[in-house]
């Protein structure tokens, strides 16, 4: 499942939730929403499910057949809302056949997947107990997989690692990469970014409703103006003053009296950077650094700000 | 149509435990053969004989049950209460005229009203007899007048008929008070517990109304069907012990299926109303809303009112408005023999009310259901029930 978006803006009240949004996100791709709180990033999901309308622009999917849609059928696509909850009296398994069912599945086919899913995240032997008798954590699992257990072709997960701890958030990073192996396509938002980063093929951040950057992790460094990290460890005692910044050497500092950390601006030739320092004076080791998302997250939202 | 299917069969069973039902019926059960047990003890257990003093000269002869016993004297109270102590006596009678006596005994039990009955009938036939009247006089004095009162609705809705109106009436208010309880915790608790925006991926706004309104319509009538079991017992119980047969409890087939027939439609028009109204309520606790929510139980009060005027002006009138026809028409055909045009145009109407009822709540429900943190105005949602947000 493919998707286009174009222009689309969105207003609640005063409050101009999202502001000439364009984006594409391919088949079986992983797409993060990122940005602050407030930034439109489930307004956006919402529209794109079809649970609000946009006030303009278009929103089209197309499936590998060639079949578009404005708005998606409800067995095509699983929703992980932000503000999440299910039938606290009911038990795990019926909840997720009923949830199923809605979706079309048919019973026996709902069964089976509830099973599996559950079985894969360790809750096989609480399938028959009420879902208000799980922690948090496993409550959100539950979630997680009542959004899924259809197979659709494409996913919108809204914060799907929150509440979760270390270890469960690691089950979820693989269940989103067996999803995505099986050909859906994930929309997620999220706020960790480190996991996001290892995730998401594409990433697109909005602010205020906007787009701020939007691409591969690759090609937002580069639109970022931030650049990579040289951190050298001379064989010698060095001075800062020793290397001026230049349109290569956005800051310097030391680390301790043999080693220098260089900031370097994004249009930066390292290895022609490298070439000149190992002809000038003795190198020990030579690590490079490229901005994290977190980075370029902070950098973009502060900037804006 | 499936998945209207769906969500009134999860809305059902959510309410629908078979372990509490059994352990339900099963505690009625018990409670029925308590009362039952009792009863048969007590009716065991009274006393076959009543060792009864007298004082004074006793015209009247009484029945075998009371086995009299001269005493002695005039004693005062306490002398009397004394000798009942000592001669083993259940009570001493004293004969102070013909038409004035007294009795003491050291407490209240049934005989002592037999024993009153016993005394007045037998005073009063020795009064006639001293009034020189034949016997033919005498009984007509006795029983003046016969009058037959052949009852046409017993005949159309069957002999119980008088049972079956105040029965219809309560079951009425019994499932008007299931539906406003069942959707209000169901569709609160949906708000509360955030499942909405979830449910609303899976469905449109009207399947989840119209899948709900038949869910908590199906659960109204099974608890509908548990006091109907339950009223009918007792009926039977009073019937067996009054000595009435067990059949005079005994009602018309069309009568009992043209009550189901509103009750059921009444139960689904009031569940439209109900799942509507409590997608506006964000906290039953502090939601000033929720005594609005009891307005349909006017309807079902009034009833009690007309009830012994079946088919007078106002349960006429009420009987075919749709607000109030639920609960009137089941309760006047349930009395007596209503012209088949009134039931027929109660009916029409009745749909009628539900298509709009439907149709007013699903734009209440699709506003408001996802409202989380406060709750519309009054303004609000009389705009929200005009007009059409599709």
């Amino acid at each position: 499942m493919q998707l286009s978006v174009k222009d689309v803006k969105k207003q609640y009240a005063a409050v101009q939730a999202v502001d000439g949004l364009s984006f594409d996100v391919g088949k079986g791709e992983i797409f993060a929403l990122l940005g602050p709180n407030g930034a439109g990033k489930s307004s956006t999901i919402r529209m794109l499910i079809g649970l609000t309308k946009s006030d303009s622009g278009s929103i089209r999917f197309t499936e590998q057949g060639g079949q578009q849609y404005d708005r998606l059928p409800s067995e095509l696509f699983g929703y992980l809302p932000e503000e999440r909850g299910l039938y606290q009296e009911a038990t795990i398994l019926n909840t997720l056949i009923y949830m199923a069912q809605l979706k079309g599945m048919s019973k026996a086919d709902a069964t089976q997947q509830a099973n599996e899913w559950l079985e894969r995240f360790d809750l096989a032997d609480r399938k028959k107990d009420v879902l208000k008798s799980l922690s948090k954590g496993n409550q959100q699992k539950v979630q997680l997989i009542s959004s899924v257990i259809h197979r659709p072709a494409i996913a919108f997960l809204d914060e799907p690692f929150s509440g979760l701890d270390p270890v469960n958030q690691e089950k979820v990073i693989e269940f989103l990469i067996t999803l995505k192996e099986k050909g859906t396509t994930i929309i997620l938002s999220a706020h960790q970014m480190s996991l996001v980063e290892k995730l998401a093929d594409r990433f697109l951040l909005m602010n205020q409703g906007k787009l701020a950057l939007y691409g591969t992790m690759q090609e937002i460094r580069t639109k970022t103006l931030l650049g990579a990290t040289l951190i050298v460890r001379f064989s010698h005692d060095v001075s800062v003053s020793m290397f001026p910044t230049s349109e290569d050497i956005t800051h310097v500092e030391h680390s301790d009296e043999q080693t220098l950390v260089f900031t370097l601006s994004p249009t930066c030739n390292v290895p022609t950077l490298l070439q000149v320092i190992l002809a000038e004076h003795g190198v020990d080791t030579i690590q490079t650094q490229q901005p994290s998302l977190h980075d370029i997250y902070l950098n973009s939202v502060k900037g804006a700000q | 149509m499936d998945k209207i299917w769906l969500v009134a069969r999860w809305e059902f069973m959510r309410n629908f435990k078979w372990k509490q039902e059994l352990v339900g019926y099963l505690i009625m059960i018990v409670i029925y053969g308590a009362i039952i047990a009792v009863q048969v003890w007590s009716a065991a257990s009274t006393q076959a004989t009543i060792k009864l003093g007298v004082i004074g000269h006793l015209e009247a002869e009484l029945s075998g049950k009371f086995d009299i016993e001269p005493v002695e004297g005039r004693p005062d109270s306490t002398a009397i209460f004394q000798t009942i102590d000592e001669s083993k006596l259940d009570g001493v009678l004293v004969i102070e005229q013909a038409d004035k006596v007294s009795l003491y005994a050291p407490q209240e039990s049934s005989w002592q009203r037999e024993l009153e009955q016993q005394l007045a009938d037998a005073h009063r036939v020795f009064l006639l007899n001293s009034m020189d009247i034949n016997e033919e006089q005498l009984a007509k004095l006795q029983d003046p007048i016969e009058l037959t009162f052949v009852n046409q609705a017993e005949e159309v809705v069957g002999s119980g008929v008088k049972q079956l109106g105040m029965m219809v009436a309560v079951l009425s208010a019994v499932a008007v008070f299931t539906s406003f309880g069942l959707s209000m915790t169901s569709v609160t608790q949906e708000k509360q517990h955030r499942i909405t925006e979830q449910l609303l991926t899976c469905l449109t706004h009207q399947q989840w109304v119209d899948g709900k309104a038949l869910g908590l319509c199906l659960s109204s009538l099974k608890s509908l069907l548990s006091t109907a079991i339950m009223m009918g017992l007792i009926f039977t119980a009073i019937s067996v012990f009054s000595g009435d047969a067990a059949s005079s409890f005994d009602v018309s087939f069309l009568v009992v299926i043209e009550v189901l027939v509103f009750c059921t439609l009444g139960i689904f028009f009031w569940n439209y109303v109900f799942v509507g109204f409590s997608a506006t309520i964000d906290d039953p606790n502090h939601s000033g809303k929720t005594g609005m929510m009891m307005l349909p139980m006017l309807p079902v009060m009034l009833v009690f009112i007309v009830i012994g005027e079946p088919n007078g002006q106002v349960a006429k009138l009420l009987s075919l408005f749709p607000l109030t026809s639920i609960s009137f028409m089941p309760m006047r055909i349930a009395s007596m023999d209503v012209p088949l045009w009134q039931v027929g145009l109660s009916i029409v109407l009745l749909i009628g009310g539900i298509y709009y009822v439907r149709l007013f709540a699903s734009r209440i429900f699709r506003a408001n259901i996802t409202l989380f943190g406060k709750e519309p105005g009054w303004g609000e949602i009389w705009h929200n029930m005009l007009k059409n947000d599709k």
